[in-house]
């Protein structure tokens, strides 16, 4: 069972990669900084994937480790590593790219409120979902998806 | 929530998509993995087994009580004769609705640019009746209700609240005073902060563009964690959103044919202090133990700074879902910010 998990883990850990690289990435904003939160993340996840009894939460477990693997990061090396800009032309002064700021709004939300907006938009994760990788109860989760949402919108008027 | 709205954010993820994967990830994977693997079966003490074991079972349960959360919330939708079916794998019927709503009137708001509806009370009120047959929890006796929902912008501040008051013949009007007070204070507060803010902005060189109508949005709620007989808890909830979201809770338990608040030492006991103190502590340590991201302070790798110490008669609490006492701690107030409010379960 635990060598089957493993197994589990591993493929999936494989097969995700990239995943896990834009998430780490989306918060560290340096291309070195992710590939550490992804080592990080995946020695953590196998050495304790074991303990997990039901292999479905493989997926949402997985994420959590690498959301609290990124926020560990930002907490050790804030103001120590600078933020790459985002490809193409710097903020602003292109012309109007509506994503492209709105995008960049959503990095700029508060902690909990962009973990909501990138996993339930980017990475097509359930409130429910959500609610097991962070840890709060659902209704957290929506009061900060709303939260964002209003923040956000203030930007498309 | 808008399709448009949902579009738009969907489309800005294009960015999200775009972030290139270097070269070296996939070397830097199979490095992690294989760090890992060799003699896990051997070299591993059981000690470490067991701990993985513990992991295992918390996360079990979290599920189950999620399950069984669902399940109640079920059952009381049925029990109230409303006849939609909750989804087993959907956001609680009740819930939902409420959301739902929210976003709706919100959008109606947003048109007429401002909506401000008072209601008197479930009889007076259509549209409250209406509302209050929709919220399953409350169906069986109506005592909690929305008194003013007000989801519009009111200048330079965004309005969305949903403010309770207890409907039961005058009993309760001083924690409806009490209610409306902190509302209209806590509204107040955020007016002026925000004034000053704005007022600086322009002081300092800032123009109207650079500004960009930039607004405030300010947040009442309120939850109905237990209610059965006389007895009643809730929680009203502000926030406030503009430099950071900042919340504030105020938890009521009540019983309300005494017109009076419960308290810890009459739910707990007389020696409620020692016991909650041990319970907390405990699951402190075990939280920590159990997983390496629960930060508390004075605990673990926080150890000297000052945390947790005891239990007071003020310390805020609430009953949940079965008439248990859980204990709730501000944000910051015994752990670092990203814990969230922390809460124990007693007993």
């Amino acid at each position: 069972m635990a060598q089957e998990i493993y197994e589990r883990a591993v493929s999936h850990i494989l097969e995700n990669q990239d995943r896990f690289y834009r998430l780490a990435y989306s918060y560290v904003r340096n291309r070195d900084g992710a590939l550490d939160v992804v080592q990080n993340a995946i020695v953590k996840g196998l050495e304790k994937c074991h303990g997990l009894r039901n292999p479905d939460a493989l997926k949402t477990w997985f994420y959590r480790i690498v959301v609290n693997e990124s926020l560990q990061y930002l907490r050790e090396n804030r103001r120590e590593t600078p933020e790459e800009e985002l490809p193409e032309q710097p903020y602003r002064e292109s012309a109007y790219d509506r994503d492209r700021e709105l995008y960049e709004e959503v990095l700029r939300l508060p902690e909990p409120m962009k973990t909501v907006v990138i996993l339930h938009f980017y990475e097509d994760l359930t409130l429910k979902q959500i609610s097991e990788i962070t840890g709060v109860n659902l209704n957290t989760v929506k009061s900060r998806l709303y939260s964002a949402l209003r923040r956000l919108r203030k930007d498309w008027r | 929530m808008r399709r448009e709205e949902w579009n738009r954010i969907k489309d800005a993820g294009k960015y999200y998509d775009a972030i290139q994967i270097p070269e070296e990830l996939d070397e830097a994977v199979r490095r992690a993995v294989a760090s890992v693997k060799p003699d896990r079966d051997g070299a591993e003490g059981s000690e470490a087994e067991s701990g993985w074991e513990e992991q295992g079972k918390k996360m079990e349960q979290t599920e189950k009580m999620g399950m069984t959360e669902k399940m109640e919330k079920t059952d009381k939708i049925e029990k109230t004769g409303e006849s939609k079916k909750a989804g087993k794998n959907e956001i609680p019927e009740k819930k939902q609705k409420r959301l739902g709503g929210r976003i709706f009137r919100y959008a109606v708001a947003a048109a007429a640019a401002l909506l401000l509806i008072l209601g008197i009370g479930a009889n007076t009120s259509e549209v409250f009746a209406k509302e209050m047959g929709q919220l399953p929890v409350l169906g069986k006796l109506v005592q909690v209700l929305t008194i003013r929902s007000w989801h519009g912008t009111d200048g330079d501040y965004e309005m969305n609240l949903e403010v309770p008051q207890i409907a039961d013949d005058g009993n309760s009007d001083e924690v409806n005073a009490e209610i409306q007070e902190i509302v209209d204070a806590y509204m107040a507060q955020a007016k002026e902060e925000f004034a000053e803010y704005k007022e600086a902005f322009f002081a300092t060189g800032g123009t109207e563009e650079e500004w960009g109508g930039r607004t405030m949005d300010i947040y009442v709620d309120y939850d109905v964690t237990y209610q059965e007989g006389d007895i009643l808890s809730f929680v009203l909830v502000t926030a406030k959103d503009w430099v950071s979201a900042e919340e504030e809770r105020h938890y009521y338990n009540l019983n309300l044919a005494e017109k009076r608040a419960l308290t810890l030492q009459e739910l707990l006991g007389d020696d409620y202090i020692d016991l909650c103190n041990k319970s907390i502590t405990e699951q402190i340590e075990q939280r920590i133990q159990n997983d390496e991201n629960a930060m508390y302070f004075g605990f673990g790798d926080l150890a000297d700074t000052e945390g947790f110490t005891t239990v007071t008669p003020e310390t805020m609490f609430y009953l949940n879902g079965d008439g248990k006492v859980v204990i709730v701690f501000g944000e910051y107030e015994i752990a670092p910010g990203s814990m969230g409010f922390p809460e124990f379960v007693i007993g």
